[in-house]
């Protein structure tokens, strides 16, 4: 599903190059659930932001099923994003002015779904996580398991083939995290690729296949 | 997807209510004001739009050299349409749309503007639509009268008025033949009232220069192959056989026709002056008031971006696209916008009475062009919207997602030139109205308190018929004079601060030479009415010579002109004529006559018509005494009853005359003033929205600086200090074009007041002070409050 080839990230400072990502190459299947481990600043969001396609790189190749997104047009990119991908964020990011419902149905709106079918989708979803009674809610009104289970949500609703997790528990408790973890086990069973980056062996033990990331590249695969 | 943003909108302005506020009702003053000035801008261009047939329809009018002439002589209409192929109809006519006209029917009598008389073609040029009567025949029969709607319900109710009676002026009678409707759009050439010339016949001849010629044209034709055709006609039938061995046509030194199509001559006449350069200014004016509330939304905007840079990343990971934002951005604008239109639309739709009355304007929001000004306001809007919102759109929406959300917004700082440049600009201009503010009151201040050369006060103009001014005049002095309250009654043909007070000169025999100067017929009194000062030689009295236009009193600026030590002696001869001298027997006082924007004129003041001209017009003058001015007025009026018996009294005081000579400078003076309060109002609001922005930005930083040891005034001086630097920038360029501007105005005025280098010095200090307070009241307080409270909230 996803093909890196000796990917080459940096930032300039003082005339010298600063490695984000360092030779990277790495080959996701589909229906893979990753673990990206590695310290603070090992470069795991960066890395979850290049194949989110959120962020470009400076050197290397990257297929996605098979499409060159290093030849891609801005544009092209997004479309791709919007079609496949569902971004999930250790700070939730939730828009404020949005309610729950509002936040949830928002990437609908931006793939042109019709009204009715909008309804429909996020009523689904809403009751699969179980916050039918916090819909109208505003983000500020919830915990912050609450708020990153709409943040899932949101990802979900669009019913991405990839979801993209940087570090989705990193906020919550131990039990929070838990009940995360086996949501992405479950959508993992029904055929979902899912790369998640993490601090804790607990979650990373619910993936298929762990890497580990030093200073950009993978020091353990 | 609008219902989306709508809300995000609505939810967002909710939030920051302080300064959504000021942002909405800043831009809704610069629009109310932009929407007023439009509305007259339209009136004024509405001139003579009622009917397209005008467009075919010109007045023709003279030229010698510099001078013109609007009045022609009668035959030119009818010589014109016999020759001239393309002319369907051509009318001569007469009397002018100001002028108060008195007509009676009955037992009613009233004083109307809008008295014309004209020959029988003047409906076949004019395309006014009848109600009654018949446009071929109306004016057919000698003495036949048409009438406006409007007159014809004064006079006659709801009567029908054909076949009535009208006298006019008391003097001439005529029977309605027809009613016009008023036109829908103002004219040049306001009509109530037509009468067929009744004395067409002995007054037509080519050196009788008193009518008005309009043609209409066939077809449309270039303007300038009309004139240079009406030219070839002319010169052929007149100035040829005239001087019998004509030059070439196009040569300067005789006489040229001219024309005006009807449409244009309110406001684009060939020569004379017009209220569109007035209106243009103010127009350009309010374009700026509405830019200075645009730049509020705009600075705001930028400021608010880092709060919405978030916003932006999310909704990109969410698969936003930039057009998707670049929308979101400019309809939150445009929403805001809309809402500043409405309350903009309120503030006009009730105001506009006050303003109307204030600035003595006829202006109508509902009026027949309302499909025009709505899109006039929808293009308005759209232009505001874009404005206001272009760039914190394109900017917001180019922001990098991952960027934003590690919280970096580096990018912030992008829009800090932007927004400086546009703060500058809107200082530039309240600076501009402040320094216009002033140096307009400073020139009224001036006009106000110069000396006019003579007592104005209580001295009473009465209007009168040319009989009570000519043979009546020792008749009626005698009897005004006989009321214990008249101190001087006199009479004179150029009557201090009227509107239309003759201006023109004539040649004067001096010496062999001709000097030009005005001439102005009195009564022996005149001086002493006015309290005009003598500067040498003496004053008219009863004396043969005095009385009979052998001695003449002149002005200061014409002994100057006349170039002589002792005038007093001299003699002077009317020109063109030879009816002898005229001896000069003393100098006056130079006396302000036509309002100061004109220099003063020489003048030669001399009694009754015995050396060659013939002059006429101008009214009686009263001098009151000071006590019971009422009582005597109310016995002036009684008196007046058995000196004019069929003409009631219309008089007016000459100091109040003068007044209104002024009041298109004082109308300049309140839109002025109103403009520059809200150009205050709306930068004032949007520095004081900015900075309360900026320090919710800063709060933290403010609150590890005071932890630090820093002051109210570090801190005033931290946030202050950029703002103070942009706003004394804008005051040095503000200045030198305010002040290019403010001589360009005062050079219409021949008398002009001095504006010192210390007035700009003190409007650059009002300013600075202005802004400086402004971002005081907020740094004052935040650097007030404790600092822990702020670390906290982090
Ligand atoms: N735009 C950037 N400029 C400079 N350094 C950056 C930038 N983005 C990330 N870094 C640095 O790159 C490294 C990797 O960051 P990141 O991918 O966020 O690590 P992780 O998510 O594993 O904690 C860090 O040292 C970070 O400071
Ligand atoms: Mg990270």
């Amino acid at each position: 599903m996803i093909q890196l080839d000796h990917i080459y990230k940096w930032v300039k400072s003082g005339g010298r190059r600063v490695f984000l990502l360092n030779d990277l190459s790495l080959h996701i299947e589909k229906g893979e659930f990753l673990s990206i481990m590695g310290t603070s600043g090992s470069g795991k969001s960066t890395l979850l932001n290049v194949v989110a396609m959120l962020d470009g790189f400076d050197e290397g190749e990257y297929y996605f099923e098979g499409e060159a997104i290093h030849d891609l047009k801005a544009k092209k990119r997004t479309s791709i994003f919007n079609e496949n991908i569902g971004f999930i964020f250790q700070a939730y990011h939730l828009l404020d002015e949005l309610t729950v419902y509002e936040n949830i149905e928002t990437p609908l709106l931006y793939k042109k779904v019709k009204s009715s079918e909008r309804k429909a989708l996020v009523a689904d979803i809403l009751d699969k996580f179980n916050i039918v009674g916090k819909k109208d809610l505003f983000p500020h009104q919830l915990s912050g398991g609450q708020q990153q289970l709409v943040g899932i949500a949101r990802a979900l609703i669009i019913k991405p083939k990839l979801i993209l997790a940087d570090e989705p528990t990193g906020n919550l408790n131990s039990t929070q995290s838990d009940e995360i973890m086996k949501l992405f086990k479950e959508l993992n069973e029904e055929g979902v690729t899912i790369i998640q980056a993490t601090h804790s062996e607990n979650n990373a033990a619910y993936g298929s296949r762990t890497i580990k990331l030093l200073d950009g590249s993978i020091s353990k695969n | 997807m609008l219902k989306n943003y709508f809300k995000i909108a609505l939810r967002s302005l909710g939030k920051g209510k302080t300064y959504t506020t000021i942002n909405i009702l800043g831009l809704a003053a610069g629009m109310a004001s932009f929407i007023i000035v439009l509305l007259a801008l339209n009136y004024e261009l509405s001139y003579d739009t009622w009917d397209p047939k005008l467009e075919q329809v010109y007045k023709v009018s003279m030229r010698f050299q510099d001078e013109i002439q609007e009045a022609t002589p009668a035959p030119l209409a009818s010589l014109l349409a016999e020759k001239h192929p393309n002319i369907e109809a051509a009318t001569s006519m007469q009397g002018t749309g100001d002028y108060e006209v008195l007509i009676s029917s009955g037992q009613k009598s009233i004083y109307q503007k809008g008295f014309a008389s004209s020959d029988s073609l003047f409906l076949e040029v004019f395309p006014y639509q009848l109600i009654h009567g018949d446009r071929a025949t109306a004016l057919n029969v000698p003495n036949s009268v048409i009438i406006s709607e409007e007159l014809a319900k004064t006079l006659f109710g709801d009567s029908n008025p054909m076949g009535e009676t009208i006298k006019v002026f008391n003097a001439v009678e005529g029977v309605v033949t027809g009613v016009i409707k008023v036109p829908e759009t103002p004219s040049h050439r306001n009509v109530h009232l037509v009468m067929r010339d009744p004395y067409e016949q002995q007054n037509f001849f080519w050196n009788n220069h008193s009518y008005d010629t309009y043609i209409k044209l066939k077809e449309p034709v270039a303007e300038a192959d009309l004139e240079e055709d009406l030219n070839t006609i002319y010169f052929e039938e007149r100035i040829k056989s005239d001087k019998q061995q004509g030059q070439a046509s196009g040569s300067s030194n005789h006489t040229v026709l001219f024309t005006d199509v009807v449409p244009n001559i309110q406001n684009f006449s060939k020569y004379g002056n017009s209220n569109i350069k007035t209106i243009s200014i103010l127009f350009i004016l309010a374009i700026l008031l509405l830019f200075t509330g645009a730049i509020n939304f705009s600075n705001l905007t930028i400021a608010k971006s880092i709060s919405r840079a978030k916003e932006v990343g999310i909704r990109k990971t969410l698969g936003s696209g930039r057009r998707n934002l670049i929308f979101q951005f400019m309809s939150e604008t445009a929403l805001q916008c809309s809402i500043s239109l409405i309350i903009a639309l309120i503030i006009v739709i009730i105001s506009l009475p006050f303003i109307n009355t204030s600035l003595n304007l006829d202006l109508n929001f509902w009026g027949q062009n309302s499909a025009e000004l709505l899109l006039q306001l929808g293009i308005c809007l759209a232009v505001i919207t874009f404005l206001s919102g272009i760039y914190p759109s394109l900017y917001l929406s180019r922001l990098n997602p991952v960027k934003v959300l590690k919280g970096d917004i580096s990018g912030g700082k992008k829009g800090l030139g932007l927004r400086n440049v546009l703060l500058t600009f809107q200082f530039i201009v309240t600076a501009f109205f402040i320094v216009a503010i002033f140096g307009v009151n400073k020139q009224l201040d001036y006009l106000q308190n110069s000396d006019k050369g003579f007592v104005d006060e209580q001295v009473l103009r009465i209007e009168a018929t040319q009989a009570t001014r000519e043979q009546g005049f020792a008749q009626t002095r005698r009897s005004l004079l006989s009321i214990p309250g008249v101190r001087s009654v006199a009479k004179t043909t150029t009557v201090p601060g009227d509107k239309i007070a003759d201006s023109s000169t004539v040649n004067f025999n001096y010496k062999g030479d001709q000097i030009r100067m005005g001439s102005v017929k009195v009564s022996t009194d005149y001086f002493e009415t006015l309290q005009v000062p003598l500067v040498e030689g003496r004053f008219f009295n009863e004396s043969y010579a005095d009385q009979n236009t052998r001695n003449a009193i002149i002005n200061e600026t014409a002994a100057r002109k006349l170039n002589v030590t002792n005038p007093i002696g001299e003699t002077i001869s009317f020109g063109g004529c030879d009816e002898g001298d005229v001896q000069i027997v003393g100098v006056v006082k130079d006396i302000n006559v036509h309002g100061f924007e004109f220099a003063i004129k020489p003048a030669v003041y001399t009694i009754e018509n015995k050396a060659c001209m013939y002059q006429s017009g101008g009214a009686i003058l009263v001098k009151l005494k000071s006590d019971q001015v009422q009582a005597t007025i109310t016995a002036i009026g009684e008196q007046w009853k058995s000196i004019e018996p069929n003409f009631p009294i219309r008089y007016s005081f000459i100091d109040a005359n003068f007044q209104q000579l002024f009041s298109t400078y004082y109308r300049l003076q309140k839109i002025l003033t109103f403009f520059g309060s809200i150009a205050i109002l709306i930068s004032i609001m949007g520095l004081f929205a900015l900075t309360a922005f900026i320090i919710k930005q800063r709060n933290k930083e403010i609150g590890i600086r005071k932890v630090l040891g820093a002051n109210v005034k570090t801190i005033t001086a931290l946030i202050g200090k950029d703002f103070l630097v942009l706003v004394c920038i804008a005051s040095l360029i503000s200045i030198p074009i305010s002040a290019w501007a403010l001589n360009k105005w005062l050079n219409d005025f021949a008398y002009q007041t001095s504006i010192e280098w210390w007035a700009y010095a003190g409007v650059t200090i009002v300013v600075i002070l202005l802004a400086l307070i402004t971002v005081s009241i907020q740094t004052v307080h935040a650097a007030a409050s404790k600092p822990v409270k702020s670390l906290r909230t982090e």
